[in-house]
């Protein structure tokens, strides 16, 4: 993923050697996604030892829906292995909206699939406002979900300029976002101990 | 450069322009009309403090909730829409491409982005002054409860809650920091992957360098403030109870969120400031600046401190003694670096064929009036001080002693060092010196004397002391009436700012494409530069301070000169 050193010509501006810049654009973003997560984390993990484990999650409230989720993640697991071999294929022939596609769809699968869970705890009479137990998992696990769209579109994007653009190479791009995407996949068992197991 | 950008309108040429230096303008002038708001409010609250219950001029009369409203607007606006756009999109934008010799920002339409980002968050805070609650008037560190506001958390009611002043703020910051974060991006990749050919890092103007530390101190501390943002908002809007303890939440959890970044927030805008300060230093001392290596590895140094001393802020929140004792620590230390930085800058100044020029005047009054302000922050950041000062005008006269220097002074040593490049024209030297007598002066005359009251035990954000005898003696009248007046000069001698900024800018004398004789690539070319900055794209051979080289003819050698 290393470019070459440009070559000097007075008339246009020079590149130096390193990471392009689409990449390193997502680097420096994720530094500050993880520490946003940091916050969320760190705050719920106050919370949470202040509450006896008798009182986690409160009495009346539904039960989150442990093993479900665990099968929705499996979902999101895959579509890191499919993107992966996404971005090794595409150095090898460029061809990748196979394996591009599947991605966002075992993507999509995983947000349509935990937005059916939000409707069912919500129907159970779990909203925003029934206590600290269910604000703390719609904050985290809305923010995670917000962020596994906006992933989504940006692999709709990169696919979408692949296919317009079929000589350009675009692997800077694909990598960025498949960057982000890993990051996606990354946090969710982190969250997904801490909000459903804990 | 390019023929492409020949032909464009007017909207994609100044509106929705992707050129940074167009950016930097819109933040620029954005910045400054903030400003104004800000120290119309001042002038607003002071006067309500030295002649309580008085009609105020161009005003009326401020009742006591009023008067909450203006300093916390006074303060969030004066940070976040002053000193942020000024010091760090501003500067970064006008500064970074052109010093590291490149046409444009890595992301030229997440750049355009980021600025309207900045100018829709600015709306929305001003919007707060509309709708039926008033601006917030909990204090700009929108603590809760006061933020929280039960009253909304029984009832949630989106809309309702929506248009009061407590949620349109924190929209409008978690806005800004959006705004603030794509510009930052855009900064350390432009830096790290556009530079000239030939200049290593460590030939880096220092400003350069010192614009890419703030952007790693916000981008590092940034997340968490979000973070609670954007919990405080779900509180009001869809009535979570995270930060409200009657119902298992955690106040002083908003505390630690919010300082996590406050402190970091203040290198944030103190570096670009001193990065402009070793330019102007060294420029016209006409001698290298000392320590180069040394000022990079302090400031290293201070971003890693930075995030370790945040809860000196809450010596008084409950927090544990133990705890306070490591963050005092923590922040003695920190001043180390920072002094050391300071004393770089007077040996710089050591021996060094010293011109008193216009920007060469605003930086010593930053060293002069910052190392005030420094030194009292050694005084708070011990806890057992801390305590018996704590929201008094102590703590008011020290932040203004270094926020006050870092936002004006710092931009206005840059504003006057960089005009003639920017603008193609100079200024009014003799406007532009008593300009900064004035400002030198009132500031002191403002401030100082609230140091005193503050130590006498005057308490912050109370509008009217009269019910206090304690604080009603002829010298505690007096003391707050000379601090007005003084604060009153001090506004009023922007004018003279204003003035010849408008006036330099129609009939100004056509600058010189290097008048300083300084080094950096900015000035190897025209004033004003082209779209593009370069008609030839510069190669650097050298560091940026080679001032007073023997056996050169000329006491300056440009980075680009071929010998
Ligand atoms: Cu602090």
């Amino acid at each position: 993923m290393i470019s070459e050193d440009s070559v000097f010509n007075p008339d246009t501006p020079y590149i130096q050697k390193g990471i392009p810049s689409a990449v390193l654009g997502v680097i420096t973003l994720l530094f500050t996604e993880l520490m946003f997560f940091a916050a969320l984390i760190s705050a719920f993990i106050v919370n949470r030892a202040d509450v006896p484990a008798s009182e986690w999650p409160p009495p009346g409230q539904p039960r989150l829906p442990v093993l479900s989720t665990l099968f929705n993640s499996l979902f999101l697991l895959v579509s890191a292995f499919t993107l992966a071999l996404a971005v090794r294929k595409y150095k090898k022939d460029k061809k990748i909206a196979f394996w591009l596609i599947l991605t966002i769809l075992l993507a999509s699968l995983f947000i349509l699939l935990q937005g059916a869970e939000w409707v069912r705890l919500i129907n159970f009479g779990m909203t925003s406002s029934s206590g600290l137990y269910a604000a703390f998992f719609y904050t985290i696990v809305g923010a995670h979900a917000f962020h596994a769209l906006f992933g989504v579109a940006a692999l709709i994007y990169i696919q979408l300029r692949i296919r317009r653009n079929k000589k350009k190479n675009l692997s800077a791009e694909l990598t960025a976002g498949a960057l982000y995407w890993f990051f996606v996949v990354g946090i969710w068992p982190v969250l997904y101990i801490l909000v459903y197991l804990s | 450069m390019n023929i492409a950008h020949h032909e464009m309108s007017f909207w994609r040429r100044y509106i929705f322009s992707t050129d940074h230096k167009v950016i930097g303008f819109q933040y620029l002038i954005t910045g400054l009309i903030m400003a104004a708001i800000g120290g119309y409010l001042a002038y607003v609250f002071r006067y309500n403090l030295a002649f309580p219950a008085e009609s105020i001029p161009l005003f009326g009369s401020l009742g006591p909730k009023e008067y909450n409203a203006f300093i916390t607007s006074h303060g969030a606006i004066m940070i976040f829409w002053v000193a942020m756009p000024l010091l760090l999109a501003a500067l970064g934008n006008l500064l970074i491409p052109t010093m590291i010799g490149t046409d444009d920002m890595a992301f030229p339409t997440l750049n355009m982005l980021s600025y309207w980002f900045f100018f829709l968050s600015a709306i929305v805070l001003l919007l707060s002054f509309f709708v039926p609650s008033g601006p917030f008037d909990g204090g700009w560190t929108l603590y809760p409860p006061l933020s929280a506001d039960a009253y909304i958390n029984t009832e949630p009611d989106i809309w309702k809650s929506f248009m009061t002043g407590g949620t349109l703020i924190i929209l409008a910051l978690a806005l800004e920091f959006v705004s603030m974060l794509m510009g930052g991006i855009n900064f350390l990749v432009t830096t790290i992957n556009k530079r000239a050919k030939g200049m290593t890092l460590l030939k880096m103007p220092i400003v350069v360098w010192f614009i890419n530390f703030a952007v790693i101190d916000f981008m590092f501390s940034v997340g968490p403030i979000i973070a609670g943002a954007f919990m405080l908002l779900l509180d009001r809007v869809a009535g979570t109870g995270f930060f409200d303890a009657y119902r298992g939440g955690d106040p002083v959890l908003f505390q630690h969120m919010f300082w996590f970044f406050g402190h970091p927030e203040v290198y944030v805008l103190l570096f670009p400031s001193l990065g402009v300060i070793a330019e102007v230093i060294s420029t016209f001392s006409r001698k290298a600046l000392f320590g180069y290596k040394f000022i990079i590895k302090a400031s290293l140094i201070a971003i890693v401190l930075s995030v370790v001393v945040w809860a000196h802020h809450q010596f008084i929140a409950g927090i544990d003694p133990r705890m306070a004792t490591f963050f005092s620590i923590g922040t003695i230390l920190i001043s180390i670096p920072f002094a050391g930085i300071m004393l770089s800058y007077i040996a710089t100044l050591w021996g060094g064929n010293i011109q008193l020029k216009v920007p060469m005047m605003w930086a010593l009054g930053f060293i002069a009036i910052f190392l005030v302000g420094g030194l009292t922050g050694l005084y708070l950041g011990s806890d057992t001080f801390d305590i018996y000062v704590h929201d008094t005008s102590f703590v008011v006269a020290h932040f203004h002693y270094t926020l006050f220097p870092i936002t004006f002074f710092g931009f206005f040593a840059a504003f006057y060092y960089w005009f003639p490049k920017f603008t193609g024209r100079m200024y009014n030297t003799v406007l532009a010196k008593i300009h900064f007598w004035f400002t030198f002066i009132f500031f002191q005359g403002f401030a100082f004397p609230i140091f005193f009251l503050g130590l006498d035990g005057q308490h912050r954000r109370i509008n009217d002391y009269s019910a206090f005898d304690s604080l009603m003696s002829s010298w505690h009248i007096s003391f707050r009436q000379f601090a007005t007046i003084s604060a009153i000069i001090l506004i009023l001698s922007q004018f003279i700012f204003l003035f010849n900024l408008l006036k330099s800018l129609r009939s100004g004398k056509k600058s010189e494409e290097n008048p300083w004789k300084a080094n950096t690539l900015e000035w190897q070319t025209t004033s004003p530069p082209p779209h593009g900055n370069f008609v030839k794209y510069p190669q650097v051979y050298r560091d940026p301070y080679d001032y007073g080289n023997p056996d050169m003819k000329e006491d300056y050698l440009p980075q680009n000169k071929v010998i």
